[in-house]
Formats: structure tokens, C-alpha cells, sequence
């Protein structure tokens, strides 16, 4: 049985912003049941490639497959949960919940059941009939939460889940979260930058350079659960991806470095032209003659 | 009313397609920019000095109030509850009637409201311009005739209505729709 979320080379360039090349051939596979943490350097793409999981964006090359097949667009078994939580502030917790489950126009008993249902597993109710502004981010998050769960998906997307709430209520949010996953064995996806979370929730933690994104490792979380933040084990691991991260953001700064050089550079290639004509002879860009050699300098020592 | 089903199409397009705003809301920033009224010698001349004239210009002078809340209310609804919408399958009808709807319907009612009391001025003004038969020629030709008690009984009847229905119908219009806000 191959695996049942499968991404083969998945490559976004956005057309429309100066070609930015987001994603370049990301490929990994996620078996069924498996809780997987994506973590990277911030803006390398890791919610486009979610995105891009969920059907609502669409790579450039590559695809995305569930249960073998291509996923291109929004699919019934794969739901998501939202950073801001993407709720509607007109319905009400129950109506928000109910909200998938009405666009795949399931009889209004039915949906109220089952909507209620998971309302309860995520400790909301009583709060049926409330607004979400009348309600915290942690409480906003869990209708989100029961909104993707409510209808019956196979693989859950939380796209930065728990980074717009405060940190003790995301804390326990988290271990019951963990505790979803445990009790449905549904296959969760999580992007996420906070490393301890990765690495508390997940099965396995895929991390990714930064842009142009590409999978810089894969790495196995074995630890036995609940999981222990203060575990050696996991202080080791937690070290372990911060140093790729680190390396990956010293890697960004002097990709910067020397695309300024090249800048400088290709400024004073146009300006070498007039420096033969005698008038120009004492211009400002002389000074930086030297800086052709030293990007030249530069670039053979990182390549 | 008509200015209500005129620019509320024309909003809606402006607030979800940039490429339409962009070429369409400065013409219509042009045409809010000049005094409404000035066009009403042009409509009497078109239409005749009546009603007809009397609801055009008042449309008219409806549209941009409603247009440019409704345009902004559109363009102000956050990227995630399109996001939201697609990841749970929603139609182009029911992304329409079930979340572009609601969420902008605080904004096209205070719109409205803002329609409303423009509509009411233009139309007491054209009357009065005119002498079309209605409240505003009513005052006028109290006013003329030396009349000036039943001149004050018309305004203040103007002004009660506009209370009643401001008050009563937006109102109540308005809070339902901020329910949730």
C-alpha cells in the first residue's frame, strides 16, 4: 500500500511578483494515520504548499496525490484549519461548525447531529448558539477545529494552528489535538514555526529550505507519547532542526550578500562603457572597481 | 430603490476584480465628484419637470453612497474566508449568498441609509426647483402665499417621517445585520 498523501516534485513560481520561485521539486509521502509537522524559515513557502495540499492552489509543475490519485482542487476528504481561524463572525458556533457539511447540502438534522457532535469533542458546548466574537482565540480556534472535523475528512491541513493564540491555551489545545489524532487515526498535516509544537505533535518533521522551498530532511520523531518538552531526546531533536534552520538562514543571507554584489556589479558593467570617454574618466564608480573580483571571489567560495 | 439595484452589481464586480476597479471606480469617483444637481436641468429637460425627473436624480444622487460602501465592504473581507469557501467546496452562488452577503451587508446598509437621506433632500429640492406637486412645492407656495405656519407644519412633517423611517426601518434593518459585529 503506497502511501496516503503522496507529493511528487511539487514546484509554485508566482507569475505575477517578479517570478519568485516558491517551492522547487518538494516530493515526500505521508502514510495513512501519520501526524507530520512542516516546518522552514519563515516565508519559504510552507503554506503554499499546504495550499496546494488542500486543492486551493494549484503547483506549477508536479503534483499532489491522495489514495494514489492527482488532488486538483478542493477534495471531500481532505479539510483544513486556518491561522486566523476562518470563521464566519455572522454565524453562529453551531452554523459555523455546520458550514461544510451544508455545502455538501446534507439534510439539516443530520448536519445539526453531527455538527453538535463534534462540538463536544472539542469542549464547546454550551456555546451552540454564541458568535464567534463572543468567544477567545482558543475557543475561536476549537469551532475552527470542529468545522474541519464535522465533515469526516481523512487528512486534516492546520496551516500555523496555534500561532494566533495565546501560549497556555495553545499548549492545550495541542495535547488535545494529539489526543484527536490518537482517538479518530485520521492523517494530519501540520505547517507550523514553532519547533517544540513540530516536534510534540508529529510522527515525523519535514524541513524545508528557505525559498526557492525544498526538502532539506526528514526527520522521525520516535518519542513515546504524551510527549516531554523537557525529554533529552526532544531538547535533542529541538537543537537539531534549529540548527538546520540557522544554517538555512545564514545560507539566505549570503545568497542576499552576493545578489547585491552582482547588483553593484551588473550597475558597474553598464557604467564601464562610459568610462572610456575621456570626461568620465574621474567618475564616482571608479572606487568600486574592485568589486567585480571580490564577487567573483565570493561566489566560488559558497558554490 | 433604483439606485440601490444599480450600483449594488456594479460594487460588487469593483470589489472582487481589481482589473474592473481599477478601470471603473475613477469614472465613477468623476462623476461623485461633481455636484449632483447639476444634472437636474438636464434630466427636466430629458424627462420633463415631474416625478420621473425627481426619481432618476435622486438615484443618482444614491448611487455613489451605496457603490462605494459596498465596493469597499467587498474588498475588505479577509483572503482566508475565500480560502475557507474552496477548501469546503462552495458554488460561485453560494460563496455569493453565503459569505460575500453577510459579510458585506453591515456596510451596504449604512449605505443605504446614507442613500436614503441624499434621495430625501434631492427630491424636496427638485420639487421646490420644479413645482412638481409634492411636499417640497407644498412648502414653496405656503411660503410664497405668506402662509408660513403651514410652510414649518410641512417641514416638520418631513422631518418626522425621516426620523420614523430612519429610526424604524434602518434601524432595526442595520442592528440586525450588525449582529454579529
Amino acid at each position: 500500500m503506497g502511501p496516503h498523501v503522496e507529493l511528487e516534485n511539487v514546484s509554485k513560481f508566482y507569475e505575477a511578483r517578479d517570478k519568485t520561485h516558491a517551492l522547487h521539486e518538494v516530493s515526500f509521502g505521508i502514510d495513512r494515520g501519520e501526524f507530520v509537522s512542516i516546518v522552514g524559515p519563515s516565508g519559504c513557502g510552507k503554506s503554499t504548499l499546504l495550499k496546494i495540499m488542500a486543492g486551493i492552489d494549484a503547483p506549477t509543475s508536479g503534483e499532489v496525490r491522495f489514495q494514489g490519485g492527482p488532488v486538483r482542487g478542493p477534495h471531500d476528504k481532505i479539510s483544513m484549519v486556518f491561522q486566523g481561524f476562518g470563521l464566519f463572525p455572522w454565524r453562529t458556533v453551531l452554523e459555523n461548525v455546520e458550514y461544510g457539511l451544508e455545502m455538501r447540502k446534507a439534510p439539516k438534522p443530520d448536519r445539526r447531529a453531527r455538527s453538535r457532535e463534534y462540538i463536544e469533542m472539542v469542549g464547546l458546548s454550551g456555546y451552540e448558539h454564541m458568535y464567534p466574537k463572543q468567544l477567545s482565540g482558543g475557543m475561536r480556534q476549537r469551532v475552527g477545529i470542529a468545522r474541519a472535523l464535522a465533515v469526516e475528512p481523512e487528512v486534516v491541513l492546520m496551516d500555523e494552528a496555534f500561532s494566533a493564540i495565546d501560549e497556555v491555551t495553545a499548549d492545550v489545545l495541542r495535547e488535545e489535538v494529539a489526543d484527536i489524532h490518537k482517538d479518530t487515526g485520521k492523517t494530519f498535516v501540520l505547517v507550523t514555526h514553532n519547533l517544540s509544537e513540530a516536534i510534540e505533535l508529529a510522527d515525523k518533521v519535514v524541513v524545508l529550505s528557505s525559498r526557492p522551498a525544498k526538502v532539506k530532511k526528514i526527520l522521525p520523531i520516535s518519542l513515546e507519547r504524551p510527549r516531554d518538552r523537557t525529554h533529552s531526546l526532544f531538547v535533542h531533536m529541538h537543537h537539531d532542526i534549529l540548527h538546520l534552520l540557522k544554517e538555512e538562514l545564514e545560507n539566505t543571507l549570503i545568497r542576499h550578500k552576493l545578489r547585491e554584489i552582482r547588483e553593484v556589479q551588473s550597475l558597474h558593467d553598464m557604467e564601464a562603457p562610459k568610462k572610456e570617454t575621456p570626461a568620465q574618466e574621474h567618475s564616482e564608480c571608479v572606487p568600486v572597481a574592485s568589486s567585480p573580483t571580490k564577487a567573483n571571489a565570493l561566489r566560488e567560495e559558497t558554490i | 430603490m433604483l439606485a440601490f439595484a444599480t450600483a449594488l452589481p456594479i460594487a460588487f464586480v469593483a470589489g472582487s476584480k481589481n482589473k474592473f476597479d481599477l478601470t471603473f471606480t475613477p469614472l465613477i469617483m468623476l462623476f461623485g465628484a461633481l455636484p449632483d444637481l447639476s444634472f437636474l436641468p438636464l434630466l427636466v429637460l430629458w424627462f420633463g419637470a415631474g416625478s420621473v425627473a425627481a426619481i432618476i436624480m435622486a438615484s443618482l444622487a444614491g448611487f455613489f453612497p451605496i457603490y462605494f460602501t459596498v465596493r469597499d465592504g467587498t474588498r475588505n473581507i479577509p483572503r482566508e474566508l475565500f480560502e475557507v469557501t474552496s477548501v469546503f467546496k462552495s458554488n460561485r452562488l453560494s460563496t455569493f449568498t453565503k459569505m460575500v452577503l453577510p459579510a458585506i451587508s453591515p456596510h451596504m446598509f449604512s449605505g443605504l441609509r446614507l442613500a436614503y437621506d441624499f434621495g430625501w433632500e434631492i427630491i424636496i429640492a427638485i420639487e421646490i426647483a420644479t413645482r412638481a406637486a409634492g411636499v417640497g412645492s407644498f412648502i414653496e407656495g405656503s411660503v410664497s402665499g405668506g402662509s408660513l405656519e403651514s410652510g414649518f407644519a410641512a417641514i416638520l412633517a418631513i422631518a418626522l417621517v425621516a426620523v420614523v423611517v430612519d429610526r424604524v426601518f434602518f434601524g432595526s434593518l442595520e442592528s440586525w445585520a450588525k449582529r454579529w459585529v
